[in-house]
């Protein structure tokens, strides 16, 4: 019998876009199936924390898979672990900790769900995505119903469902590789930078020592070239001493987000946001020690960042720019800057290698990520932005940008692009699964 | 003492938040429900996560069969005892609405009042083989006042706390412990959507609170509490009022 549903308005993370759908929360697998096999498409949604609407559709069905969230095979000796989709990162990680295993990529929430690392293929604080952790997994779609997808096994279905945005089916469990926990907590040694090539030379530095989780917090809003992206480079590496963690953390949804009542305040308090950091980084000791849990997630218990932009919300701009072109693009960034005065409210670098493959976020290269309070200044800024990360041959996060257009996507991912639709049809001339940011990029289709 | 238990209805819900709860607390366990993927699931969770046995038995409640025997000895074999044993299945229908049919009470009265009858009733025949110390039966605020929607619903789950009565009875020595649970709305699938006038209790805060009185010779009982306020203030209303009242 299918689940039962319910109308609701569904909104991105960043509050940028909103569908109309039938929702449903499914308790159990027949019903699940059968919700499934009876809609003609569904969207499927986790912790529904994409800044991107990647779970909803107008007039669609959005399926959430938070009560599939259940450790299902733990093998210490192999290092792996099996899971239903929707366990939370959190939650995993507790467990894990438990038998003194851990993950070695790890996205910024712990709300997020093992099913949306998967299909959004994340990134972590340090260098590799999370496609390098998944050993395999398990996905079903009503035309083939249940099928093993890994590295050896239906392979291409397997790196098609990997970052492939839940284009694919369901995924019923997924199999990560772990790794032994290299201490009981975290230090975080920070290094001031002077510029933008100075953080970039650092990141190089580090993240080639492989120390440890290595990124940075840059001021963008800077006009002056000399100082522009001055902040300091972050280094994270286990240490041995214990230091207790709770592995508590709050609810975070787009609902949670939004309902925050800082309303007209939202344009004040984001102009404080990067000066305030700034400020409480110079009491800061050089080196701070932190548990496993408030290591691994600094933004845990400081959600308040993201509520404070209001109902408007913000947008992110996550893009991978070849190594050579970095410099090219982050001037690029102080010229848009310079030119509309957006509230840059997060400015941040790090390291990635990694080659492309589908849509997948995936290339050897430096991270920039910028985030802007969702005003009248914001869209133009980051239009500019999409100018320069065409010119410098780099790749945008589609996960992180909700606005994004087609053509956009299209010129950055070239032929990677179209291999995609071309093998996604393949496996499904239907398109079963959507969402609003699966529909720009099926839209010619 | 072992601590082990049998939960009927354990595939979703109250049920399977209870297993979690009992895994917590220690307790080796039989699931029983229809949903075999779900049990398996549930099982290997308990087992990974806890570290206790959790083994499961895929059963349809509606069907006439012998089946409960076989699965109570099954549990007991399994487990080597059967110490709790808690009745939280149970099923409603769009079709409980007077005048209903007769399939829709032929499988409401099975699952919601003749499957519990034939549990209790096993364990009044075995309670001391299996060392049963306590029988916990969720039953619903909707017994207090008969209603023309959900009538084969109330009125089976009547049957089963009529039933349970008869074996506190029966257990007036206490050696088994029998309390019946009449619940208030519940946050699963079967209020999901619903704009009820009350607030919905969660599985999880449901299940401990079924833990914590395991123990205890309560008669019957409400949760969440609020409710005997409730239906007290219903039962007060007089008859030629209440057949007035569309609800």
């Amino acid at each position: 019998m299918a689940s039962p549903t319910i109308e609701k308005e569904i909104f991105s993370f960043d509050g940028s876009t909103h569908s109309k759908s039938q929702y449903t929360e499914p308790d159990r697998y027949s019903s699940l199936f059968a919700t499934i096999r009876n809609a003609k498409t569904v969207s499927l949604q986790g912790a529904n924390l994409s800044p991107s609407l990647s779970s909803a559709f107008d007039g669609g069905l959005t399926i959430n898979l938070l009560h599939f969230n259940r450790v299902l095979d733990f093998n210490a000796e192999k290092n792996l672990v099996t899971v239903e989709p929707g366990i939370k990162l959190g939650d995993l990680l507790k467990f894990l900790s438990s038998h003194n295993k851990w993950l070695s990529v790890l996205p910024g929430h712990p709300n997020i769900t093992v099913g949306g690392c998967v299909g959004h293929n994340i990134h972590g604080k340090g260098k590799g995505y999370f496609r390098d952790i998944v050993d395999s997994l398990k996905l079903f779609h009503p035309q083939f119903e249940e099928r093993n997808c890994s590295a050896n096994e239906n392979q291409e279905l397997f790196e098609l469902t990997v970052g492939g945005l839940g284009s694919t089916g369901l995924i019923t469990s997924v199999t990560l590789k772990i790794e032994e926990l290299k201490g009981r907590s975290i230090v975080s040694e920070k290094l001031p930078c002077k510029n933008l090539l100075d953080a970039i030379d650092l990141l190089k530095k580090y993240s080639s020592e492989k120390k440890g989780a290595v990124y940075s917090w840059n001021n963008f809003s800077i006009t002056n070239e000399g100082s522009f992206g001055k902040g300091y480079v972050f280094i994270d590496r286990f240490d041995q001493r214990d230091k207790k963690s709770d592995f508590q953390f709050q609810d975070l949804t787009p609902n949670t987000r939004r309902s925050a009542r800082f309303g007209a305040l939202a344009p004040v308090l984001t102009s404080f946001f990067v000066p305030v950091y700034d400020l409480l980084q110079k009491f800061k000791p050089k080196e701070q020690r932190l548990g496993l849990f408030e290591g691994s997630f600094p933004i845990s218990g400081k959600e308040v960042y993201y509520s404070a932009m209001g109902k408007k919300g913000f947008l992110e701009h996550q893009v991978l720019i070849p190594i050579e072109k970095a410099e090219e693009y982050g001037k690029s960034i102080r010229e848009a800057y310079n030119k509309h005065k957006p509230k840059i409210t997060l400015g941040s670098l790090k390291s990635l290698d990694g080659s492309p493959r589908y849509l997948r976020f995936c290339k050897t290269g430096i991270l920039f990520t910028v985030n802007v309070h969702n005003n009248n200044k914001a869209l133009p800024f980051l239009e500019e932005l999409d100018q320069a990360l065409i010119r410098c041959d780099g790749i945008p996060n589609l996960s992180k940008d909700s606005r994004l257009s087609r053509a956009t996507i299209q010129k950055c991912y070239g032929p990677q692009f179209d291999q995609f639709l071309i093998d996604l049809k393949n496996i499904d001339p239907e398109f079963k699964f959507r969402s609003k940011l699966l529909d720009k990029i099926l839209e010619t289709q | 003492m072992s601590k082990t238990a049998i939960i009927f209805g354990a595939s979703a819900g109250l049920g399977r938040a209870l297993s979690e709860e009992l895994a917590k607390k220690g307790f080796s366990m039989l699931l029983v429900a229809r949903g075999e993927r779900d049990l398996e699931t549930q099982c290997q969770h308990l087992e990974n996560l806890y570290g206790v046995k959790a083994v499961y038995k895929s059963l349809d409640l509606s069907k006439e069969n012998d089946s409960i025997n076989v699965t109570m000895d099954f549990a007991h074999q399994k487990l080597g005892s059967l110490e709790r044993v808690f009745l939280i299945a149970g099923a409603n229908s769009d079709q409980d609405e007077l005048p209903s049919n007769s399939e829709t009470i032929d499988f409401l009265t099975r699952v919601n009042g003749i499957t519990p009858a034939k549990v209790m009733d096993h364990v009044a025949k075995n309670f001391e083989k299996m060392q049963t110390r306590s029988v916990t039966l969720c039953s619903t605020v909707a017994v207090t006042a008969p209603r023309r929607r959900n009538t084969i619903y109330a009125a089976s789950k009547a049957y089963a706390e009529f039933f349970a009565q008869g074996l506190q009875h029966f257990f007036s020595a206490g050696q088994v412990k029998v309390q019946i649970i009449r619940l208030g709305y519940l946050k699963t699938n079967l209020s999901f959507g619903q704009s009820l006038l009350f607030p919905k209790a969660t599985p999880e805060n449901t299940a401990k609170y079924l833990i914590k009185k395991m123990d205890s010779n309560c008669g019957i009982i409400y949760y969440p509490k609020f409710w005997f306020l409730i239906t007290t203030i219903l039962k007060m209303i007089p008859n030629f009022i209440f057949k007035r009242m569309k609800f």
